[in-house]
């Protein structure tokens, strides 16, 4: 068959994902929260000393004290990215692991068989519900490792059943991938994210589907043979997790995370799925379209996909962050158990023959090698291409005290500061001299010290001696929050710099001055964000 | 009369014996009185609002202004939901909040009995059809409330009745004289005129009704050849109509649908009400509706026979309510999960595991030996009578007579109240509806009536309690001259540093005075 020049479906997948992510949406994503910053910060740490973070060198509040470094190898890569090319760099670098997750995605449907344009069409859908989730963070790793452990668990592709019984749809084989590999991957997820617990749970929830068919008699000497091979591939991957600086230790403090109530049900992307949001209502969309799909259809889900769709289910309701995965593994599976069914709908247009006989001649490596060279030369500018910003190469004033920050540090500035919890990750990354009160790292502070900064914020009762017991007498706060007018009405408490964005405020002593806290509120708030 | 089984069953045994129905009411009546009965009473202010509203009307009649808040005074109030609210002041008047709590366990109970009435009407196996009524009973519980709603928990099921059940399937369970006659469209009338008059939950009725037509009109698009979408479309429609037309018989007349309605419409407020959020899985209410929602969608998927386009719309549209405001979770209850139920009863007959098998027979033969009604008609007079007698059983308070003052500023507003204490205030706002019933002289700044106060007022409270900047001029506009907020609130703590006010505590709640001179409020729009 003649090759064209067009791209193919992953080709595609990979071109907009890469676009989208990284020069559409690339300031959502620096800016989304400070974890990025955390990050970066804390892989300059271990590439400046040559170490892994054993003991907390951030925080004052828990300095000191034992860390497991459990996303580091992520870190390292953040940082040598940021390194390389500045936050630009970052926010091109996140695009690609999102644009490579979709692309390898749209690539495993096809070698499945399923039709081009629905695969097309499931891409976009698990892209736009994994949006949510986009931020340049060590979880971008575990949703491409999942897209890449799909094979995995799908096994050898046997022949597939139309829904009319009569007809069987012959499609060819594919090979069945060799559980073993599962090691390798598992050894370098283990040591890039948490998320190798997930990889392992679906492992599971694979193996309990298959033991479900063979126990309702479903073509039970090939149950029984995947049965087998996820065992293996469980195994494997269970060795390859312990394939990391922290042995056990890792598997202990993930669970520890895991098992923590207060600190998950006020962590924002635990939190259940708000389905006022605009990507709330989406999800709901898919959700209800997925129902209507297995209540009107004749065919029945097999045990493997019938569990991972309830499990996923359980699992995104239960905390939003888990609707990225929800995209990658449930709309896949259900693609390729509707493709029969799909493939009987009329073609309107020929726009379904049209994305076949693409799919089959489209290229992917000279658009792979395209999108490269076009990234590695923004990357090279740090964002830039011919004297224009393309891609910010840095956090937005507006969103981080980025101004207040500088100048402090300018003055080298000292002391116990209470913040607002999402710049934690941004002073660590930006005043790496200033101990932080918090950050996003709320698996090695703990719930007591976040309830703590929350009982501050929220000025609930004995908020005062909160302060009072961590010696603060440095305050970094949002120019428009209520703490301001409180602290400043405090005796002792002046202003020490501001714009629109945050106030820094220092405690030199003296008597309470709440008769002008609101006009100097009021006059800060007019200052524009400084740079 | 014969059991399935063919035993011999004297009619005096069948009147004697609990029915699983019974046990339905009895087990959810106790549940709500006793066990959740703190929950009812306490969870928010709303109660002490429709108490005093309803005292209102038994004395001086319906009115169509506001006269409980200084904020609102005089603007236009829909009593929408007078009828309950009549019910909850006589019921106080006779019997205090123990009164209170044996309406809503008794209304709430009654809806899951005819639950279980309802299902096993329609065919589904006794131990299925307990099962379910329990389970929505359970998915429901967080919501047991001493508010108008619970009316609407019965007025749904009766609807479910009323779209379920068949001409044919009526005459040949009750073997009375065949019915010739529909009068499902009369009964709708009546339901709806009952219901607008009780809560707006009607308007739930009117789209459940919509729902059918919708899965009427995509059987008829998709399944041409069937003619029983025809019908079933025409009588749907008929309902419809009735239901509309029952929904006029009420004091604003046809007004009330644009009124309900148009709160729906206001994202902020709705986005700001507790209930009307999407549900959060963390919490028990939360786990026990994921598992149910899973079970069902598993259903779903399992089952090899389709459900009916009005059944799948019915779940799909009631799922999408659920999911977006937890309050719909138990209507979800109370009309998804009996259908799939329905659904799966067909399957559930056939499983042939026998623990499952022998549980189902012997489940059913106890169901057949009994009669539902008296044991729960006894159980809710022993609860009127329990209530009567102050909720007091042997020296032990089974039923809640007064409201935790951990919660509500119960001392604070004696002490005020004694000391005549009155002017500007501004409160919490779950306190409104207490401060209305326990201190009438006052009026209030706002309460959880927000459909009364609008976006604007609920905004203003919102920036007010959480002072934001520019909250000490707002207030000072307000001429508010004593503020009733918990100690925690953060505008209780910028308070406690202004010189120009001073503070009393108490147990729960503090009071902030001070005086100025009077001046006319005008509303910031």
């Amino acid at each position: 068959m003649t090759r064209r020049l067009h791209p193919s479906i992953p080709a595609i997948s990979l071109i907009i994902w890469w676009l989208v992510a990284s020069i559409v949406f690339p300031a959502r994503m620096l800016n989304s929260d400070g974890d990025l910053l955390r990050h970066i910060g804390h892989g300059e740490w271990m590439l400046r000393h040559h170490s892994l973070i054993h003991f907390d060198p951030f925080s004052f509040t828990k300095g000191g004290q034992p860390f497991v470094g459990f996303e580091y190898g992520s870190q390292l890569i953040y940082a040598l990215v940021h390194r390389a090319a500045g936050l630009a760099g970052v926010a091109i670098f996140a695009g690609l692991l999102i644009a490579t997750a979709y692309a390898l995605l749209a690539r495993f449907l096809l070698s499945r068989g399923v039709d081009a344009l629905l695969t097309y069409l499931v891409t976009v859908a698990a892209a736009v519900l994994g949006a949510v989730h986009w931020a340049p963070r060590p979880h971008l790793f575990t949703l491409l490792f999942v897209v890449i452990l799909l094979p995995m668990l799908e096994g050898a592709r046997r022949e597939m059943q139309d829904v009319n019984r009569d007809q069987r749809v012959s499609r060819p084989a594919t090979r069945d991938p060799r559980p073993l590999w599962a090691l390798p991957l598992f050894a370098i997820w283990a040591n890039l994210h948490g998320g190798f617990v997930f990889g392992l749970v679906l492992i599971g929830i694979y193996w309990a589907g298959h033991a479900l068919d063979y126990l309702r008699e479903n073509d039970k000497p090939n149950q029984l043979a995947e049965i087998k091979r996820l065992g293996v591939l469980f195994g494997a991957g269970v060795l390859g997790t312990l394939i990391n600086p922290h042995f056990i230790a890792l598997h202990r403090h993930i669970a520890g995370i895991l098992g923590d109530r207060f600190i998950l049900d006020n962590t924002q992307e635990f939190l259940s799925p708000d389905f006022h949001s605009v990507v709330g209502k989406l999800f709901l969309l898919a959700l209800l379209g997925i129902i209507a799909l297995l209540a009107t259809s004749r065919s029945r889900l097999n045990g493997p996909h019938l569990l991972l769709l309830l499990g996923m289910t359980y699992l995104a309701l239960n905390a939003r962050r888990n609707m990225q995965l929800f995209g990658v593994t449930v709309l896949p599976v259900l693609a390729i158990h509707f493709d029969a069914s799909w493939r009987t709908l009329p073609d309107w247009r020929g726009i379904r023959a049209v994305f076949e006989r693409d799919s089959r001649t489209g290229q992917t490596t000279t658009y792979v090698l395209v999108m490269l060279a076009l990234f590695g030369f923004l990357s090279v500018g740090h964002g830039k291409a011919f004297g224009r910003e393309v891609i910010p190469n840095g956090v937005s004033p507006d969103e981080f005290p980025v101004g207040v920050v500088r100048k402090a540090r300018a003055e080298h500035l000292q002391g116990n500061m209470y913040h607002d919890f999402v710049w934690g990750g941004y002073l660590i990354y930006a005043w790496p001299e200033q101990k932080v009160f918090i950050d996003g790292g709320t698996d090695f502070y703990g719930a007591g010290l976040l309830k703590t900064w929350m009982d501050i914020g929220q000025r609930a009762a004995y908020w005062r001696d909160s302060l009072a017991a961590h010696n603060i007498t440095l305050a970094l706060v949002p120019t428009n929050s209520g703490f301001v007018h409180e602290l400043l009405r405090e005796p002792g408490w002046r202003l020490h710099d501001c714009d629109a964005t945050a106030v820094l405020l220092q405690k030199v002593g003296g008597p309470a001055q709440p008769a002008v806290a609101d006009s100097l509120v009021e006059a800060c708030a007019r200052r524009p964000a400084s740079r | 009369m014969r059991t399935k089984a063919g035993q011999s069953v004297s009619r005096t045994r069948s009147w004697l014996l609990p029915a699983p129905a019974d046990f339905v009411f009895l087990m959810l009546t106790f549940s709500v009185a006793v066990l959740r009965g703190w929950q009812a009473l306490n969870t928010d202010g709303d109660l002490g609002r429709h108490l005093r509203v309803g005292r209102e009307i038994l004395a001086h009649g319906l009115f169509y202004s506001d006269r409980f808040s200084w904020t609102m005074q005089g603007r236009p109030f829909v009593p929408y939901e007078w009828g309950s609210e009549v019910l909850f002041a006589l019921s106080h008047r006779v019997a205090g909040l123990p009164g209170v709590l044996a309406v809503t366990a008794i209304g709430i109970a009654s809806a899951y009995f005819l639950l279980y009435i309802l299902l096993r009407r329609l065919g589904v196996d006794p131990l299925l059809a307990f099962g379910t009524s329990i389970a929505a009973g359970l998915v429901g519980a967080f919501h047991w409330l001493a508010r108008p709603h619970v009316f609407s928990l019965v007025m749904v099921v009766g609807l479910m009745f009323l779209l379920e059940t068949t001409v044919d399937s009526r005459q040949s369970i009750t073997a009375r004289r065949p019915l010739t006659v529909d009068r499902r469209p009369f009964w709708t009338f009546l339901l709806f005129a009952l219901w607008s008059n009780l809560h707006g939950g009607f308007l739930f009725g009117l789209v459940l009704i919509g729902f059918y037509l919708v899965g009427d009109v995509i059987g008829m698009v998709l399944e041409h050849h069937r003619v029983d979408h025809r019908s079933s479309l025409k009588r749907h429609l008929m309902l419809l109509g009735a239901a509309l037309v029952g929904c006029c018989i009420n004091p604003s007349g046809p007004m009330i649908l644009p009124h309900v309605a148009g709160y729906l419409g206001k994202t902020w407020l709705v986005d700001m009400t507790m209930e009307y959020r999407s549900p959060d899985f963390h919490q028990w209410y939360g786990r026990v509706f994921l598992m149910l929602l899973v079970l069902a969608v598993a259903a779903l998927a399992l089952i090899r026979r389709r459900l009916s386009w009005p059944h799948l719309v019915v779940f799909l549209g009631t799922t999408a309510f659920a999911l977006h405001s937890a309050r719909n979770i138990p209507l979800w209850a109370l009309t998804a999960l009996p259908l799939v139920a329905l659904h799966a009863n067909p399957s559930w007959r056939r499983i042939g595991w026998t623990p499952i098998a022998q549980m189902r027979e012997s489940f059913a033969m106890g169901s057949h030996m009994a009669r539902p009604g008296v044991w729960s008609g006894m159980g809710a007079a022993a609860l009127v009578g329990l209530a009567l007698s102050g909720g007091t059983l042997a020296g032990t308070q089974l039923l809640l007579d007064k409201l935790d003052p951990g919660v509500f500023p119960v001392e604070v507003v004696a002490h005020a109240r004694s000391e005549g204490l009155q002017g500007r205030m501004f409160n919490e706002l779950t306190w409104g509806g207490y401060i209305l019933n326990a201190w009438p002289e006052q009026k209030v700044f706002i309460d959880g009536q927000t459909d009364l106060y609008g976006v604007t007022l609920s905004k203003l409270y919102a920036s007010l309690r959480s002072a934001e900047p520019g909250w000490k001029r707002r207030l000072d506009s307000l001429c508010v001259e004593f503020v009733l907020l918990p100690a925690d609130a953060p505008l209780s703590s910028a308070l406690e540093r202004m010189p120009d006010w001073t503070k009393a505590d108490s147990v729960n709640g503090v009071l902030y005075t001070r005086r100025l001179p009077s001046r006319a409020w005008k509303r910031d729009d």
